[in-house]
């Protein structure tokens, strides 16, 4: 298993900033010459595994470019096909082909595949192509997606695995991903996706960013004297909801 | 750092004894230094062991609960990803205990490629049971968090330092800056990030007198340069509106929590507001107390 993982290359910040300055290569050039043009920011794990090779990076690209190309990649789709992607695209990286957990925990590996492997796609996802979505980080084009699939998991035996990734609204996602406290704990981040559904059926979706924040703040601060993690799965999504309620009363 | 006020009693330290944790890598013992462990990578297997004792009579008074209704929930908690601000966690391990057992025997195996930068371990006791018998004060709900110690291993030799690194600013640069000695690279917009991840120092190679320098700690040198980095830091969080950042939310090892804690070591008692004055208003003083800030050590804590 360990001899399993693959080293993927990691790109630093000199070497985003390289490519940021080089539209045309990041639109029209080939993987292998971005790679090429950052090869000084590039670096692999020393040990633990075997880098991965060109073909598994092109793999990967292949991979992002089908699903991409079903929602309207590269000249067309709008925001409704964009956020069905982000919900396939996090899906197919959460099962985890080539990107092993522990390397895609790396905010430098996220990096290289927006900036090096797939910018095409992140240009077509993200139209004013903010710096954000390529550097490493929750906002990185990729990442976040994959970041939400580990968070709202339902796991590889549940009937709709992937439901809560297409349930979701992008805000409510972004509440989940880009609040530590909660998005690291899988158990919470599924507590409060599930409850989310729920509230969001009850009072419309179109209501539910004040709430979701509102809900979330309170979840944030219980969590620092309860341990939620600890409770059983239904006593958790009890608390969780019952937070929502008083959220959607404030 | 956040100081949580519990709306109910935690037993004393003294009620709960735990030992250290024992590491075994790979099969031999091994020596965790400086919260630091070498030659672990991806293939390791990483086993940690320790016990944690509760006098039940003493805590069970002290939170005004019947020692024999009493239950506490022994759980260690896993955290990996970024050095300060775990990217996952989950608990690993569960162990009732009561008045009759009292001891939990912790034994925990760590795969390598489950580890990314850092090994975070929180060990809690949460409430169980309370059985009927409780105080006006008592804790009352199952998970109510009651003691904690916790330990963050670096995996990464490079990640507890001040993130840092080495490039050629003429080839890094192509608008020039060749004969610049140093570069922070940061945004204010992200204080919500992790630091170890979010700044980094970038040392030009092209002048290796400095980084000689640098990299052989020269007290002034090291000295002046983070007082520097961290001048421009603070100086630009403190005309943000998002900064301070938020303190029931707010996450240790943030960007803007290390900002934060320089302000309160520099102008101990100070509020951001008063600070920005002074910054405003007497440049020369706020240089001065920033000066005082650091020991020559390199360190984001």
């Amino acid at each position: 298993m360990p001899n399993d993982v693959r080293l993927m290359p990691r790109l630093d910040e000199i070497g985003v900033r390289r490519l940021l300055g080089s539209p045309d290569l990041l639109r029209e050039g080939t993987m292998a010459e971005r790679l090429a043009a950052a090869a000084s920011s590039i670096t692999h794990a020393a040990s633990g595994g075997s880098r991965a090779s060109q073909d598994d990076l092109q793999t990967l690209l292949d991979g992002l470019t089908a699903l991409a190309v079903q929602h309207g990649f590269p000249n067309s789709g709008g925001a409704t096909d964009r956020a069905a992607f982000d919900a396939a695209c996090g899906a197919w990286l959460g099962e985890g082909g080539i990107l092993h957990k522990a390397e895609a925990m790396r905010d430098d590996v996220w990096a290289c595949v927006a900036c090096c492997i797939a910018p095409g796609i992140v240009l077509w996802r993200f139209e004013n192509g903010h710096p954000d979505r390529f550097r490493g980080g929750v906002r990185n084009t990729f990442q976040r997606l994959w970041l939400r699939a580990r968070a709202v998991d339902r796991g590889e035996d549940h009937e709709d695995r992937w439901g809560l990734l297409r349930a979701l609204s992008e805000d409510a996602s972004v509440q989940i991903t880009e609040r530590p406290g909660i998005g690291a704990d899988s158990n919470i981040a599924r507590a409060l996706a599930e409850a989310w559904v729920v509230s969001s059926a009850r009072v419309g979706s179109n209501r539910m960013e004040p709430i979701t924040r509102r809900a979330a703040r309170m979840i944030r601060r219980d969590n620092e004297i309860t341990c939620l993690g600890a409770l059983g799965e239904q006593e958790r999504l009890a608390r969780v909801q019952g937070f929502f309620e008083r959220a959607e009363k404030a | 750092m956040v100081e949580i006020a519990y709306p109910y009693l935690r037993p004393d330290g003294d009620a709960v004894v735990a030992s250290p944790w024992l590491a075994t890598l790979d099969g031999e013992p091994c020596v965790i230094d400086n919260h630091q462990i070498e030659h672990f990578d991806y293939s390791a297997s990483l086993r940690m062991e320790r016990h944690v004792s509760v006098d039940f009579a003493r805590a069970a008074d002290e939170i005004g609960i019947a020692p024999d209704s009493l239950q506490f929930l022994c759980i260690v908690t896993q955290g990996t990803g970024n050095q300060r601000i775990p990217r996952g966690q989950q608990i690993v391990v569960r162990q009732v205990l009561d008045a009759e057992h009292p001891t939990a025997s912790l034994e925990i195996a760590v795969h390598g490629h489950d580890v990314s930068r850092s090994l975070n371990l929180a060990t809690e006791l949460v409430l169980h049971s309370t059985g009927s018998t409780t105080g006006r004060l008592s804790p009352k709900h199952r998970g109510a968090r009651l003691w904690k110690d916790s330990v963050r291993i670096s995996v990464d030799p490079a990640g507890m330092r001040f993130p840092m690194e080495t490039v050629s600013f003429a080839e890094a640069f192509s608008e020039g800056h060749r004969d610049a000695q140093w570069f922070l690279d940061w945004s204010p917009q992200h204080l919500d990030q992790e630091f170890t991840s979010s700044v980094r120092l970038y040392l030009n190679e092209d002048r290796p007198e400095f980084v000689e320098a640098v990299q052989n700690e020269e007290d002034i040198v090291l000295r002046m340069l983070i007082c520097s980095v961290a001048g421009q830091m603070i100086r630009s969080a403190i005309t943000l509106d998002h900064f301070p950042p938020d303190p029931a939310i707010s996450t240790p090892g943030s960007t803007g929590s290390v900002i934060e804690a320089w302000i309160n070591q520099a102008f101990p008692g100070q509020s951001v507001g008063s600070v920005r004055t002074l910054a405003e208003n007497d440049p020369a003083r706020f240089d001065l107390s920033i000066g005082g800030l650091f020991q020559g050590e390199l360190d984001a804590e």
